[in-house]
């Protein structure tokens, strides 16, 4: 039951199936820390966690593929997000 | 062993190595960057009110997200441990939706939410039962308080401030007591009595003598209570014989934020009063400075003394004003035939705090505004 809610976690959201998918193979390897932030942006801010988890898809594929354009483009992408919420 | 020389790059092997450092330094600067805005957001729940914590709490948990090193070594070889996010996750959930239940219930008050607010941000008192007080007008205060504490937050800091209504209504009007006394209970059986005593005709009553009465000066004065007597807002446009949409104004305030200046005029009452020796200094000053207008009045402006009184209209922001003040408050407020200096400070005081800048042709004006600005620069002495 425990498990189930942990690796359902994105059920009722509205995301692509390959963020879910992206979702059931990290899930597990968060810290405590870093479930309580994606609970956070759950309850807080939906957008927030939809466009979080969107660019931690885009670095993990950016990394793979060592493709430092990408990685730049995300760097500035986040501080933006972050600067005008600051 | 055999030598075989250096082995020569290929261009997509140095290629190769250039991206790799790249990849290396942003990652550098992406956690550097990352890892500070959710430092410096964890602070701000050491010190801020509630309505903060929601926003810190967004961003500190969107940067806590984006540092999660997905895609790196370090979190491929990271071991899963169901049960302990399992449990985490349940915990959370659990304690998230009774600080939902709590923030329903407090949404039902908004003026208590607005008082404590006003409490942990500015450190000021509310007297008096929230019925006393509307919301709008308890935001028109906070705002005040937020500029002048930003403005002048070293003077803010000395002051200890407390807001009530003083229940005047044939005169009403906003005052100011600087240091009264270091007993809030005391201060708030005055402001009780409001309930109680008729005002007398003069506009004055009871509960400004009792306030004059509590005035303690003991040796640690900056630990005394400032008082603000605040009136109604609809009362106070009222007073000014007009309606919420004032077409000019005789104070350093654009019309419509006039009740909110009103407050911002109090608290500079405070900050330049707070110490006797220093606003004597002050004072001197600034009727120094007066004594310059007719001067300055013809040999910059070609006016005569008959003139001087003449009213000046700013046609962006609707206040008028004469020659030397920001304000026709400023200038046009007399006692026994001489000029009430608090009031020229304070009405300066509120057109610096709100950036003002339609007398700064007025070099009598800008005499005053550095004398002022030196004066808040000023350490306290005490």
């Amino acid at each position: 039951m425990n498990n189930l809610k942990l690796e359902n976690f994105l059920d009722d959201v509205e995301i692509s199936s390959e963020a879910k998918e992206f979702w059931g193979r990290i899930a597990y390897k968060l810290s405590p820390e870093e479930i309580e932030a994606f609970v956070i942006l759950k309850k807080q801010n939906l957008q927030d966690l939809v466009k979080a988890i969107d660019i931690l898809m885009r670095r993990e594929k950016a990394l793979l593929e060592k493709d430092p354009k990408i990685l730049r483009e995300i760097l500035d992408e986040e501080k933006s997000m972050l600067e005008d919420l600051t | 062993m055999k030598f075989e020389g250096l082995k020569q790059l290929s261009e997509e092997d140095v290629a190769d190595i250039e991206k790799e450092k790249d990849i290396e330094a942003l990652q550098t600067e992406e956690k550097g960057f990352l890892g500070k805005i959710k430092e410096s957001e964890r602070d701000v729940f050491h010190f801020s009110p509630r309505e903060n914590f929601k926003k810190a709490m967004r961003t500190v948990a969107l940067a806590t997200v984006l540092l999660a090193p997905v895609g790196e070594k370090a979190f491929a070889e990271r071991t899963e441990s169901p049960k302990e996010q399992t449990v985490a996750m349940a915990q959370l959930d659990q304690e998230s939706g009774q600080l939902e239940k709590e923030d329903d219930l407090e949404s039902l008050d908004p003026i208590t939410e607005q008082r404590e607010i006003i409490k942990a941000k500015y450190d000021a008192e509310i007297i008096g039962d929230n019925s006393e007080y509307t919301l709008e007008e308890l935001q028109d205060f906070e705002d005040a308080l937020e500029k002048v504490q930003e403005f002048a937050p070293e003077k803010y800091d000395e002051l200890k401030i407390v807001l009530m209504k003083s229940g005047f209504s044939l005169f009403p009007r906003m005052i100011a007591f600087p240091n009264i006394c270091d007993d809030l209970e005391k201060i708030e059986v005055v402001a009780n009595m409001k309930k109680h005593v008729k005002v007398r005709f003069d506009g004055e009553s009871k509960i400004f003598d009792e306030m004059i009465n509590l005035r303690d000066d003991n040796e640690n004065i900056k630990n005394n209570y400032d008082i603000i007597f605040g009136q109604d807002k609809k009362v106070s446009y009222k007073d000014k014989g007009e309606d919420e949409e004032m077409l000019s104004s005789d104070f350093a305030t654009i019309p419509k934020d006039y009740y909110k200046n009103t407050y911002t005029h109090e608290i500079g009452h405070l900050i330049t009063m707070n110490n006797d020796d220093n606003f004597s200094i002050l004072s001197d000053k600034f009727s120094k400075i007066n004594k310059k207008i007719p001067e300055i009045a013809e040999e910059i402006f070609k006016i005569d003394s008959t003139e001087l009184e003449n009213k000046l209209l700013d046609s962006k922001t609707k206040i008028v004003r004469i020659l030397g003040f920001v304000s026709i408050y400023a200038g046009g407020n007399y006692n026994n035939g001489e000029r009430k200096i608090p009031e020229d400070i304070a009405e300066t005081f509120t057109y610096m705090v709100n950036d003002y800048h339609y007398a700064d042709y007025d070099p009598i004006v800008q005499e005053k505004v550095k004398v002022l600005q030196e004066f808040l620069n000023e350490k306290s002495n005490e």
